[in-house]
Order: structure tokens, then sequence, then C-alpha cells
């Protein structure tokens, strides 16, 4: 054996090593242990005050090892080993109780509304939430199951403190959601390192969370300060979401059935501008433009438009309505099956989601309409090997067959069903006696005309297989000492994606612009084609090892656990060029160690110690400590016994350094970067070698100290209350220091390296509350929620000023990461806007980006120079971040039936709005719903509503960014709505089954919001896909 | 004490092998540096450079990539022309000579665009260069690395004469700057500084071997643009007539140093097959216009004169006639200014002043034989050369055939609305081939170094330490005057000798106007007017001819541009780009910008 151990010392292998190890684990133990246990066999029921039984109560020795759960009547029966003298019942929401073994065992549990015996994962150890010394919230997956959506991202708004969740692209089934952790912590905006089931997930970790399926998801906890990150190393700066799969429990095979039929429609849909409507915006366009009155319309066309008279050639097309569907449909079947004996327990799951399309199609050779069908599986087994041997396999599979148009996922065409004026005669033209027609009809300014795009481009099928598995060894070391034991995992993921794409082109026609009669002209060289058919592929794959040893342990009073870990990653990304095809590695390793003493007095120390080929030698790992105390005061005696109605009482503070290594740099930025091609200014030289980037050999990750405070109160076993505060400071944020560097210098700018020098703050705190109460067996409640606010800072970035000649010279420190700058309105005469020609004489103000009409808007001449340019530029918003944003939510259970809801939203967040639909010059003007009262002389002197500027043809001095087109983003949406009915008992046995529980949900159901206009939402902008609200019929059943 | 019991329980059951497997665990972890380091993937560092010979030569090309390109555009921005495009709102000239110039867009509207980085950048690269050829290992022959480093030490001369002229001092780097060089006590170079160095770089390459394959006099076959021992004589002769003039002289060099060095650069080059072209041909006038025709990239086989060619220009397009097919623009127009300093064939001046503050009424020089209602009769070959006027023969294999009209409403009349044609009366003639159209551009190449500036710079240099007429030993044994350097110029065009016997001021005088008229439209006249410091009186304003036509006759009328505002003495030099020197501002505590910007 120890020959083997120093046969492995000489290799360089990684992953020999760590096979080797697990190997020697097997077959050092599986043969040496055989001693077996004599047991004995344990019944009862649990049930709660009320007399009620309680399900799925984990029973577990005392030394945490889980051994059987309780059916859906409180009832167990299980042996028990004789040398464990105690079995501990636990369930969420209630206290654990301890009980010495007794072969007819019956136990009631005491409610717990503060969930203080709520076991945490962390990733690489587990924590009840009164020794957390740090900040970390945590959510339920069945919680999170409420959501009638498709991918995990979506579920996750609203429900964990902290957690800040933005929809920025919300196609049916294509959902994403950015996730920031208290905001961002340097000037990118980095998201949170992902964790499943233990093993970290550094690569399209969005992508991968959607791979799993809501109905899977056993927790979900996020790591929120030093003390629970800086295990995490050079990862875990920007955050933690620790995802935990379910996995089977010992007792009676459980299954159960989910069935949902979803209809989604639109939140937000842009006003329609009917063509008469269209036609008058044009003339006023033009007019103001000094083309004169009925520049493209006479009154007379306007009127056939208005009155619909002759639709042929006054038309009033709709191509949204014609094009696009009000409803889409999804289904989704889940099925999971639980459950095992002492010796293995299994979880496996099965989930099949389909997508229905959203257009209205027309093309008889093939459906280009879209239509996603995933399915996901998933098997947890566990397995006692021997008494100290023990196995377990995570294996899950992901399908994604995924039926597009040629022209893409719906973000491509969405914008083109607003390009095309209503005025246009369409779809396609018609058919004659000389000529059959349907060809696709656009304007000379759109190229991609919305039924051409969804009709006529041809279709893709992609194919996404995703593979994602771990298998894992515990040895359970206790014959050396007790509580220790060591753990061995192997995970892979295989990400393969395979598409095959039909492409085809279509001709194009223009309408003649004589309106009188309904004729059309070809338009560009664009031929009709054949479908052609082409394929592309890519992959990535992810090998991760990871060696663990764990103690816990407790003596007497004394609580003692300590975790030691090392990880290996190396992961092939999808990118096929150099340097990117490089494998990135990383070695990360930590220990830490935590001690309590009754519950009351908590510290843990943490250390992370991890590198990546980012680095060179001398500075590729970082050090990340960190340290943290708690004290329950609620646990002292003389609260226990003198104010029993604080039923807790606690008080955190961690102090310690995380790390990051996605700073935006290129690969091996340590090193001088060089090409050589051939050729250059001398002839004979044959050869130029040229520079194309600079190395620094001294780059580092970035250290990100953190500190957090944190105070939870609980009243009465009823209110828990909980305060955060935080502060983040990097003091070697990686930047270009360029700002500092002269040109003189010699090596160009542009690849100049960027260094460890810059500075970045971020601050914020959290509040949470929770009412809930147990009014009598049928009816209780609970009410709560969260705000999160967070403001970062950039503190240094070494930047020089401007000039004193501008208003704002210094434009990134000081301000939050996104500062955007425009100019400010000048609201002085009440509206903002030039009213009369004397107003702009008077004004003295020359725009160097055009001269003013009346209509335009008045900017402030901040600098006072007479000259509106970038020099008046001013701070406009407070940066890319919302910087509150909150959650409510809550239930009430009355006898069978079970309401809960959710609202979720931001606040004091805003932004500039430009292009399509906010300014009104695109394509062939496009015009949003605050263009209809745009400024014109006679509004302005009828007193009347004014919402735009001057409309234009052209770009004018109202389209630049200023405050005007700022826009309010805070809003409080109902994001989840679920109202459940278990039906009796007896309708259930009908069916064999245990419970039969009908749901109504839905998604996104209202939106409370201060945008200016109702074309689009907050957290979209006019011409992409508004988020999507969901109307949902499920059954659950249980078997 | 249950602890202790644990321990030594431990110790008692003596593990080994767990033990074990928590070390082998611990230590592949801890040993894993060499699991992160980058594997050998085809990429190239800065250390693989220097070992490998066609990456070694690759980089001594790139050394070369910041040379500043020839341009016509020079001569817009001094008294030589007036550009057309000065009509075109927003254009350089509109900007220039109206005064729009600021710190924020100078580098917009400057020929070259604000070239500081780009010379540094060459600077650097040349001290990257020369850092490593030193120790590298790419094979290489001695003659080879030999010609390799002077090249490298010529460029850096070449880009720090480039940087001077125009920005006056500049920091003087001639080493690798560190990523983490503290800047902060940094300065700008005196010009003495600075020419010493590029005296020092020239002179160590020409202390380099001289053999063809290595730092050679000859341009061999695919080697134009090479730097050879001529040119570094050649930036040697420029720099120190710049750093001995008016306005760069700091007291380092004198006249008498520009005399050692500008007569050593002459005789070399005479010594070594230099000499002025002399050939003729029907396509053009004279030998000087042939010159300007034919092309220097031929290993010296025929062009002897050239010790530094440029590119090729295309005048009959950007400068050019329009009623040449497929001409853009008129380009920069020779002003009147330009027209009267031709002297007169007989070698006098036709005019020797103005009367008047507008320069509309020149004093005419009596013996000058010049007569105001036949102005471009009689004039200095390279008048006709270089100057398209009124009348003169457009194609040289007709001269029967078409004149070039300028006169009001004439084919190429002068006009104040449309840049294709003349502002000033007049064309540029200078390098254009009178076949050259949009079919066939056979114009010609500006030079960056000739033989002819070094026979003036030494002439110029010579005459301020021993006047016109004494002889200097050049060595070699060679021996010349001021005034017989200046002799040599004027009799490749058959101009009449200087007199012997001038004053210095009146050898000045002549000297000067020998210079504008031999190397103008050359990029010359920018920098002589600077270095002189004439500027606030050359550039003030220009002046034209508008002529009408009068039956079979014509009448001459001069006019007056506006006053340029670009002969404010801020424009003497390029000012630092703004970011560049609030950058320095910052971290040193001192203003490096240049007076009155």
């Amino acid at each position: 054996m120890v020959i083997k151990v120093k046969f492995v010392n000489n290799t360089n292998m990684v992953n020999k090593k760590i096979i080797s190890i697990v190997l020697l684990l097997l077959m050092g133990f599986t043969f040496q242990m055989k001693a077996q246990k004599i047991s004995s066999e344990v019944t009862g029921t649990v049930k709660d005050v009320y007399g009620q039984p309680l399900q799925g109560v984990i029973i577990s020795s005392g030394d945490g090892e889980k051994i059987h759960v309780t059916n859906a009547d409180g009832v167990y029966s299980f042996k028990v080993d004789n040398n464990i003298h105690s079995l501990i019942f636990s369930l969420l929401g209630y206290k654990s109780g301890k009980k010495d073994v007794e072969s007819n065992l019956d136990v009631v549990l005491q409610k717990d509304s503060h969930v203080m015996d709520e076991t945490i994962f962390k990733g690489f150890s587990r924590q009840s939430r009164t020794t957390v010394s740090g900040s970390i919230a945590s959510v339920k997956g069945d919680v999170l199951a409420k959501s009638p959506v498709a991918t995990l991202g979506q579920t996750l708004g609203g429900r964990l403190s902290g957690l800040l969740t933005e929809e920025t692209s919300s196609e049916l089934g294509r959902t994403n959601t950015s996730l920031h952790l208290r905001g961002i912590s340097s000037i990118r905006a980095n998201n949170p390192l992902v964790v499943i089931d233990g093993v970290v997930c550094p690569y399209n970790s969005d992508e991968s969370l959607s791979y799993i399926s809501p109905a899977e998801i056993e927790s979900i906890s996020v790591l929120k300060d030093a003390a629970s990150q800086a295990l995490y190393g050079i990862q875990g700066a920007n955050g933690v979401i620790i995802v935990t799969t379910k996995r089977g429990i010992a007792g009676q095979m459980k299954v159960n059935v989910r069935l949902d039929e979803s209809l989604q429609e639109v939140t937000t849909k842009p006003v329609f501008i009917n063509s008469s409507e269209y036609a008058t915006l044009r003339n006023e366009a033009a007019y103001n433009d000094g083309l004169g009155q009925n520049y493209f319309y006479s009154d007379d066309q306007i009127e056939k438009f208005r009155s619909g008279s002759d639709p042929e050639h006054y038309p009033n097309t709709n191509w949204y309505d014609m094009n696009f569907k009000k409803l889409a449909q999804m289904q989704r079947v889940g099925l999971d099956i639980t459950g095992g004996n002492d010796k293995i327990a299994y979880y496996s799951n099965v989930n099949v989601m389909h997508q229905g399309g959203f257009y209205n199609v027309d093309q008889k050779e093939y459906n280009p309409n879209n239509n996603y069908f995933w399915a996901n599986a998933r098997s947890n087994v566990d397995v006692k090997l021997n008494q100290y041997l023990s196995a377990y396999l995570n294996l899950a599979g992901n399908i994604k067959r995924e039926h597009y148009s040629a022209a893409g996922f719906v973000n491509n065409i969405y914008p083109h069903l607003f390009t095309l004026p209503s005025t246009l005669y369409g779809p396609v033209t018609p058919s004659s006696e000389t000529d059959e027609g349907g060809n696709v009809i656009t304007t000379e300014n759109e190229g991609s005309p919305v039924y051409g795009l969804i009709n006529r481009c041809g279709y893709q099928n992609s194919m996404v297989t995703n593979v994602y598995s771990q298998f894992g060894l515990k040895l359970d070391m206790s014959f050396l000492t007790h509580g220790l034991s060591m753990t061995g995992i192997v995970g892979f993921q295989t990400n393969i994606v395979n598409t095959m794409a039909t492409n085809q082109n279509y001709q194009r026609y223009m309408r003649k612009s004589n309106l009188d009669v309904l004729e059309f002209k070809k338009k560009g060289t664009d031929e009709n084609t054949e479908l052609a058919y082409s394929k592309g592929s890519s992959m990535y794959n992810y090998l991760t090892y990871k060696a663990q040893v764990d103690y816990v342990r407790s003596f007497g009073l004394h609580h003692v656990s300590a975790v030691g870990y090392a990880l290996y990653q190396n992961l092939a990304k999808v990118d096929v060029t150099s340097p990117f095809c490089l494998p990135y590695d990383r070695i990360s390793t930590g220990a830490e160690v935590m001690y309590d003493y009754d519950n009351r007095y908590v510290l843990s120390l943490d250390m992370g110690y991890s590198g990546s080929e980012q680095y060179a030698r001398g500075h590729r790992y970082a050090t990340t400590p960190a340290a943290s105390a708690a004290w329950v005061l609620s646990n002292e005696s003389f609260i226990k016994e003198n104010a029993s109605w604080l039923s807790l009482a606690k008080f955190r503070a961690a102090y310690g350094l995380t790390a990051n290594d996605q700073s935006g740099l290129s690969r091996f930025a340590y090193n001088d970067k060089v090409s050589v091609n051939g050729g250059g200014s001398i002839g004979y030289l044959g050869y130029t070698t040229t520079e194309t980037a600079l190395g620094n050999p001294n780059i580092e990750a970035e250290i990100s100290k953190k500190i957090n405070l944190g105070i939870d109160l609980g009243f009465a076993n009823q209110l828990t209350l909980s305060f955060d505060i935080f502060k983040e400071k990097m003091d070697n944020m990686i930047y270009s220091n360029t700002a500092l560097v002269p040109s003189y210098q010699g090596a160009d700018l542009n690849i100049y390296p960027k260094t460890n020098f810059a500075e970045f703050e971020n601050k914020g705190f959290e509040v949470e509350a929770n009412y809930e109460k147990t009014l009598n067996k049928d009816l209780s409640f609970n009410f709560g929620g969260f705000v999160s606010y967070n403001k970062n800072t950039v503190t240094n970035i070494l930047e020089t000023s401007l000039g004193d000649d501008y208003a704002y010279p210094i434009r990134t420190e000081g301000y939050s990461y996104g500062q955007t700058y425009g100019y400010l309105v000048d609201y002085s005469n009440g509206n903002g806007f030039y009213n009369f020609q004397s107003e702009i004489d008077q004004s003295g103000l020359d725009y160097s980006f055009g001269t003013p009409r009346i209509g335009d808007l008045k900017y402030q001449d901040l600098n006072k120079d007479g000259i509106i340019d970038e020099k008046d530029k001013a701070p406009i918003g407070n940066g890319t971040l919302p910087r509150f944003y909150y959650g409510i939510s809550g239930g009430i259970t009355f006898k069978a039936f079970e309401l809960s809801f959710l609202f979720q939203g931001v606040g004091d967040w805003s932004s500039v709005y430009s292009g399509m639909g906010v300014y009104e010059t695109d394509y062939d003007g496009v015009y949003g719903s605050l263009h209809k009262n745009a400024w014109t002389v006679n509004r302005w002197n009828n007193d009347e509503k004014i919402s735009a500027p001057a409309l234009s043809l052209t770009q004018s001095t109202s389209h630049q960014t200023s405050d005007y087109y700022l826009y309010d983003r805070s809003y409080l949406r109902l994001k989840n709505l679920e109202l459940g009915y278990t039906l009796p008992s007896k309708i259930a046995k009908y069916i064999k089954a245990s419970k039969l529980k009908v749901v109504l949900s839905g998604q996104n159901l209202l939106t409370w919001n201060n945008m200016k206009s109702d074309d689009f939402g907050p957290e979209g902008s006019y011409g992409t896909i508004p988020v999507y609200r969901v109307y949902n019929v499920g059954v659950r059943v249980q078997f | 004490m249950r602890y202790k019991v644990q321990i030594l329980k431990l110790i008692r059951m003596k593990k080994y092998l767990v033990l074990s497997l928590f070390l082998a665990m611990g230590g592949s972890f801890l040993s894993c540096n060499d699991k992160l380091d980058l594997q050998s993937d085809g990429s190239i560092t800065m250390d693989g450079v220097f070992t490998d010979r066609n990456r070694t030569r690759g980089y001594l090309n790139a050394c070369y990539g910041y040379r500043p390109g020839s341009s016509l555009e020079w001569s817009s921005y001094t008294d030589e022309a007036e550009d057309c495009d000065d009509i075109t709102a927003n254009s350089a000239y509109d900007i220039w000579y109206n005064g729009g110039i600021t710190l924020e867009n100078f580098s917009t509207y400057i020929v070259g665009n604000s070239p500081w980085s780009n010379f540094y950048q060459g600077i650097r690269k040349c001290n990257v260069f020369l850092e490593n050829i030193g120790t590298a290992t790419a094979y290489a022959s001695e003659d080879e690395k030999a010609g390799w480093t002077a090249q490298a030490y010529t460029l850096r001369a070449y880009y720090y004469l480039q940087l001077f002229k125009r920005y006056g001092e500049v920091p003087l780097v001639t080493s690798v700057l560190a990523t983490d060089y503290n800047y902060s006590t940094d300065k700008k170079a005196s010009i003495g500084a600075i020419v010493t160095q590029i005296i020092a770089d020239c002179d160590a390459a020409l202390a380099q071997r001289n053999n063809n394959d290595a730092f050679s006099w000859d341009v061999l076959d695919n080697q134009f643009g090479i730097m050879t021992r001529a040119v570094a004589y050649a930036i040697k002769s420029e720099a120190i007539t710049y750093a001995a003039s008016p306005l760069y002289s700091d007291g380092t060099y004198s006249w008498s140093d520009a005399v050692t060095i500008t007569k050593e650069a002459l005789s070399q080059c005479l010594n070594n097959d230099y000499k002025l072209f002399d050939m003729t041909s029907s396509e053009a006038q004279n030998s000087y216009a042939l010159y300007f025709l034919s092309t220097p990239d031929d290993k010296r086989a025929v062009d002897k004169e050239t010790i530094y060619g440029g590119t090729q220009v295309a005048v009959w397009s950007n400068a050019g006639l329009p009623t040449n097919d497929g001409m853009s623009k008129a380009g920069p127009c020779p002003t009147q200014d330009l027209i009267d300093a031709y002297e007169m064939a007989n070698g006098e001046a036709p005019i020797i002043g103005y009367s008047d503050g507008d320069h509309l009424k020149p004093i005419v020089n009596p013996a000058a034989a010049y007569d105001e209602n036949n102005p471009y009769e009689g004039r200095d070959p390279r008048f006709y050369a270089s100057i398209y006027f009124n009348g003169a023969v457009r194609n040289l294999d007709d001269l029967n055939g078409p004149k070039v009209a300028t006169y009001i409403d004439g084919a190429e009349g002068i006009s104040e609305t449309n840049r294709k044609y003349t502002r000033t009366g007049y064309y540029m003639r200078k390098y254009n081939h009178y076949a050259s159209d949009k079919k066939n551009n056979r114009d010609g190449y500006i030079r960056i170094f000739r033989l002819a500036e070094l026979y003036l710079n030494f002439a110029e240099a010579a005459y301020q330490v021993n006047g016109p007429d004494e002889k200097i030993d050049l060595g070699n044994g060679l021996s010349m005057s001021a005034r017989d350097a200046v002799n040599a110029v004027r009799r490749r065009v058959g101009m009449p000798d200087f007199q012997a016997g001038m004053t210095k001021d009146q050898f000045e005088k002549k000297y000067r106007n020998e210079r504008r008229i031999e190397l103008a439209f050359e990029g010359h006249r920018y920098f002589d007017v600077r270095r002189w410091k004439i500027m606030s009186e050359t550039d003030k304003f220009v002046t034209g001819m508008r002529i009408i036509k009068d039956g079979d006759g014509y009448t001459y009328n001069r006019f007056r541009f506006t006053n340029r505002a670009s002969s404010a003495d801020k424009y003497l030099l390029y000012p630092i780009d703004k970011t560049e020197a609030n950058k320095m501002l910052e971290l040193t505590g001192n203003n490096w910008q240049n007076a009155g910007w």
C-alpha cells in the first residue's frame, strides 16, 4: 500500500491520484472492515401539537446520519443499530426532537417559526441555522416549484434576500435571468458562482441552472459574506449560489406526479399606431423638418386610411396581430420516485416540458414556428457499501430539442413586428392574372420584414444534450477517531449542441408610391431560393475532482466541526480558437473549523487557498482567510427563564477576504503575446513581428475584503426579524491604468497590460421579516418579506480629469458602475421645449450636434460657455443595477386549501432609453404611444398634453442622451400566486393515490410601475420580448 | 483529557496507511503549480523572439513601421500654397487658416495626425531590439547582426529627429520602461540632449561593419526603404542644422558644430557615389523636373542623388488640373509669393519687396528684366518644372498643344467655390507627369533625404561660421565654400552661380530663397520658416494672381487672402496631446505643454 502511495506521489496527473486514492479506499476497507452490528426494530408516529400526523419527518442518528423518513400518516418503522442510543426527529419549521431509542416511540414536534434547526448546506459543510455566523439566505425547492415557469432562474426572484434577479430576455422557454448577489463586487457585472451538489460550476452557470427543473431542488442557499465565501477562494467574491438536489431517504417508496397546463401572454404590448395616425404623424414630422404640410399624405388620403373605405389601396395593417399570437401554450409533466432502505436510497425524477409556438405562420412547405421539447432526468442514488464506506451517484441528463425559425430565436424577430408602417399593404403581393403574387412586401428601409423572417427564412432544429454526473465515495473513519470522514468526488459535465439549419432567401417587393394603384416593384437582388441545409455543432466539457475530510464531533456542550478540501477543475470551453481552446484549470484548497459551545457561542475560521492558470507562478495563488462569530443570546438560560417572549436573539459578525479571478483579462495575461507574419515594410527582412499584448507578470486575483454584521430576533415564536449590514472593499481591482501611463513610454496603450490597482466599494443592508401563526389545526398563515439595498462605488481607477471646462470632469470615480452621462433638460420655461423661435434665439446656445428647432429640447448649459456639447453632460440615473429590491410573500392554509403569493419589486432604478420606439426615426418612422402627443404648435397653443419633442424624420437635437429619456424602472410585481386544494383522501384513493391536489397558479400577474409609457415594461425595452404572464392549472398526485 | 486519549489511541493504532493517504492527497494538490503552467501552445512571448532568426528580423521590420508617410499636404500649411479646401467648411485648412485649432482638435487637422505616440512606439521597438540583439541567440551572421543593429540605431535617431522637429523638447527614452516604471521624476530633455542622442545613435550605427551584409552604402535588391550609411549621415546633417537654428538652439550646438557634421555628411556621401541627378529626357523640361518623376527605387543604379526616398504621389489627382478627368481636387495651390521667389534665369530676383503691406504692389528688381505683364517669361528652370501657370504647355509631347488656362473662366480658371479649381491662379507641377491620368499614374516621388539638402545644410552652417566664400576642408580631398555648395545645386539646372563677395546677410537672403525654391513642395518649408523664426512674416497671409483674359492679352491682378491665424507663435511647435500633457501634469506636477497651447 505504501509503495503504491509513493507511486502516486511521483505522477503529475492529479486525476490519476484521486482515482487511485478512491480505489485504495475501496480496496482497503471493503474487505478489511467486516464488523456488523446487531439491530433492533423501532416504530412510532410523529404528530404536531394539534395531533395532525407529520409526513416527511427525517429521523437521524445523533451523528446526523439520516436513517428514515415518516410516511403520509406520520408513521415510521425501521431497524436501528444498537450502538445508536438516541434519534433526532426533524422537519423544517419544527423544533427538532431528540429521543432515546425505544422500541415504540411516538413523538410530538413543536412548531419553530424561526426555522433555527434548518440544516444549511454551504457547499462544503453543513450547519444548523442556529450556528450560522455569516450571512446566508435559503429557500426550499417546493417553494420555487410554485412558479409555473420552465427555467429555474425565473423562480428565484423575490425569494432570497440579497439576490437580485433581472429577467433580461423573456422568450418563452429561453428566458435569461441575470443574477447578482449583493450587487457587484468589482467594476464588472460578474454573476455569482453556482455550486451544484457541492461541485462548483464555473462555466455557463446560467445555462447549467436551466438544466435543473425546480421540482428537483431540495434547497437553494446564497452565501453572501466572507465567512461563507472564503472557502471558495478565487471564485467566491461575487457570491455563491448553492443548489442542492433532492436525495432519497429510507422509507416506503413515494411517487409524485405533476401535471401542468399553462397559457402565456406578454405583459406589455406596444401601442398600435393605425394607418391614419401613422400618416398624420409622418406628415407632422415632415412639417417639423421644414418640408411643408402634407408632405407624405394628403388630407384626402388620411381620411381614406381613417374611414377604411378603400382597404386595398389604403389599408390598416396590424403587423403585430398578423404575425404574433396572443397566447402560447406550455405543458409540463413531472414524475419523481423516492425511497430506499438501510442500504440504498434513491431519488429519481423525469420532467418533460413542451413549449408551443407564438407566431401565426403561413408556410406550407415546412413549419417555421417555434416548438421546444425539453426532457430532463435525474437519478441520485446513495448506497451504503459497508459499515464505513458509502457511495453516491448523481446522474442528470438533459435533452432540449428546439425547433425555430432560421431567423433565430424570438429576440431576432420580435423587433421587426414594429418596423413596418400600418399604411403598408401586406404581407404579400396580391395575385393577378399575370402574376401569381405571394412575394413578401417591405419598405426601402426594412430589409427583414417580419412576415419574411417568420415564414420565408427556413427553420432550424437544435438539440442540446447535457450530461451532468457526480460519483462520490465517503469513508467513515470513526475507527480512527469518532466523527472523522473522508469523501472523494469525481464530477463531469458534457454539453453538446447540434444544430441543423435550413436557410432560404426570398424576393422582397415594395409598393409603388402612387397609393391609388396597387402596384409593386422588386426590391434589391434577393431571389427566392430552395432550402439550403447546413449543420453545426459545439461542445464543452468540465471535469472536477474533489477530496474532502470532515470532522464532526460533540464533546458534551462543545461542538466541533472541521472541513479540509482540495478541488481540481479542468474545463474545455466551447471556443475553438487559440488561446481560448486551451483548457481552463483551477486548483482550490481550503479548510474550515467551526466551534460552538452549547449553541450559544459560535466561532468559525475559514481559509481558502486557490489558484488558476491565469496567473504567473509567483502570483498564482490567493489566500482568503475569514473569521466569524455569533452569540445566541436567546439560548442563554437567563433569557430562556426570564424572557421567553424573546424566542430568538442572535448577533453575528464576520470579516474576511474573498477573491475573484474573472477580471476581464485576456488569457494568460501574465505573458506577452507576439504574432509573426510574412512581409512588412522592408522586403528583405521577410517577416514582421508584432506585439499584440504586453504581459503583466504581476497580475493576480482580485481580493475583496468583506465585513458583515447581523442580528436575528424572534418574538413569541411567531415573528422573526433579521438585519444585516455589509461592506465590501476591493483594493487591488484589475483595471487598465493607462490613464496615468504616458504614451511616450512607447507601448501602444491599447495593448498595455492591466494591473491590480483600482479600488471598488460595495455596501448595503438587508432586512427580513416573517410572521407565522398557526391558529388551530385548520388555519395557519404566514406573512413576510425582505428588503435589500446595495450601493456600489468606483472609488479609484486613477481617473484623470477631462478638464476644468467640463461640468463633470471626473465621470467614473465616486459613481456607481455603469453611470450614464447625458444632457439635463432645462425646464425653467415649464415644459423643457423651445416653444417659440425667439426662445431659441434668446437662449444664445449653440448645439454642437445640430441646430434645435421649435419643439426640440432645451438643454442646460452647465459650464456656461454658450455651447451645448460633451462638456455639459451630467450624471443621469445611478448606474446599471437597482439599489433596492424586495420580496413580499405569504400564505394561508385553511383546511384543504392553500393560498400563497409572492410580490417582488425593485426600487431606485432608472435608465436612459434610446432607439426604436423611443426615438421615432428608425426605419420608416416607428412611433410609440408617447409620439402621438409630440410637440406641435397647436398642441402647445391649446395647452394639450405633450409627451415627446417635435417629431422629425431624421435625427434631431432632441435625440441625444438626456434626462428627458430617463425612465423610472422601479416596479412592484405580483410575481406568483398559487391556490391549491387537496381533494379528500377518499377521492384520491379512487386512483390509488395517497394525495391528490389541484392548483391554480399564475406568474407575473400584475405589475405596477412608473414607466413613461406602457409600450414596454421596466425590465425590457421597446424592441425586446417582454416578460410573460402565465396562467396555469396543475394537478399533483402522490402515490 | 479525553482528547489526549483519542490522540494516543490514534498513534497506537498506527494507521500509517490512512496517514499516507492524507499526505498523498495534500501533497498532490500542493505540488500542483505545474498543472497550472501554460503548456506549450504555439503562442510566442517576447522571450521567444530573439531566439529565432525570422522573428528577430521580423522585429526589426516592425521597428520600421512608424516612419511618417511623405505628403504633399505640408505645402498647404506654409506660404508655398493655399489649399483649395480652404473653402470647404471644417476642412483641415479652413480650421488651420482661420484659427480654429484647439488642443482637442489639433490631432485631426495637422499633417500626420499628432504623431507623438506613433514615433514613441517606433522608439520603443528600437529600444527593445537594441537591448536584445546583443544577446540574441537567433541564427544570424555577425555581419547581419551588425547591420540589423545599425538599422535600429538609425531608425531611433530618425524618430527622435521627427519628434524634436515637431515638438521641440521631448522626453528622451532610450531603454524599455517596465510597467511599474515611475514617471513622476521624468522631464523633457533639452534639444541639445536629444540631438546628442541622435548623433550618438547615428555614430553607433556608422561604427558597425561596412559591407553589403552589414551596414552598407548600397541598397540591394528588395531593400527599398532600408536604413543605409548615407541615411545616418543625412539624419546627422539635418539634426545639427536644426539644432543650431534660432528656434531650437539652446547653446549646446553652435553653427561651427554644424559645419563639422554637415561637411562630414556631405563629403562622405560625395565619396560614396552620391551625386546630383543630371539626366534629361523628353518627358520633363530639365533634369530637376525629371528627377522628381523618376523612381528612387532603383538600387541607386540611376538615381544617385536620393539618400532616402519617400512614396509616390498622385499630383494629377490630389493637386491636379481640373481638365484631367478623374482628378479630385486642386490641392495645394502655389502662391504668388512662391512664384515671386523664383529668380529670373539670369540669377536676379524679379521682385525685391512690396511697396504695400498687402503685397499687392511688387517692387520690381530693375536688373531682373521682369515684365509684370508677362511675368512667367525667363524664369529659373525650376519654376517651369514646379508650377503650372497660365499659358504653360500642358503636354510636353505636344508643345503647340493645349496651354494651361488659369485666367478667370479659363478651362483651369481660378475659382472661389470649387475645390477642383485653383485658388491662387497656379497649380502644382512638381512630381506631375503630363500623361498621368486616372488610368495610369506616372507621377513621381517625394524624397525624404537627398544630396541637395546636404549641400544646402553645409552651406547654411558654413556661411554662418566662415562666411560665403571661405573654402572649408571637407576631408577626403574635397574643399568647398558655402557659395560653392549652393552653386553646385544651382548648376544642375543651369542657374548662374552666386556672386562672390556677398556679405553674410546678403548671402543669407539668397541662400534662404535658394532653399525655398530647390526644396519646394518637399516638406521642408514648414520647418525652415519655424526654425528660422520667420513664420510670423512668411505665413501671415499669402497672395494669388487673378488673371483676366483681355482679347489676346491678359491683365494680371494680384490679390491677397485673409490673414492666417496659424502664423501665431504658438504654431511654432506642435502641442503635446492634451491627454498626454494632462497625464504628465498629474504625474510630475509640471506642465509639459508647449508655449501657447
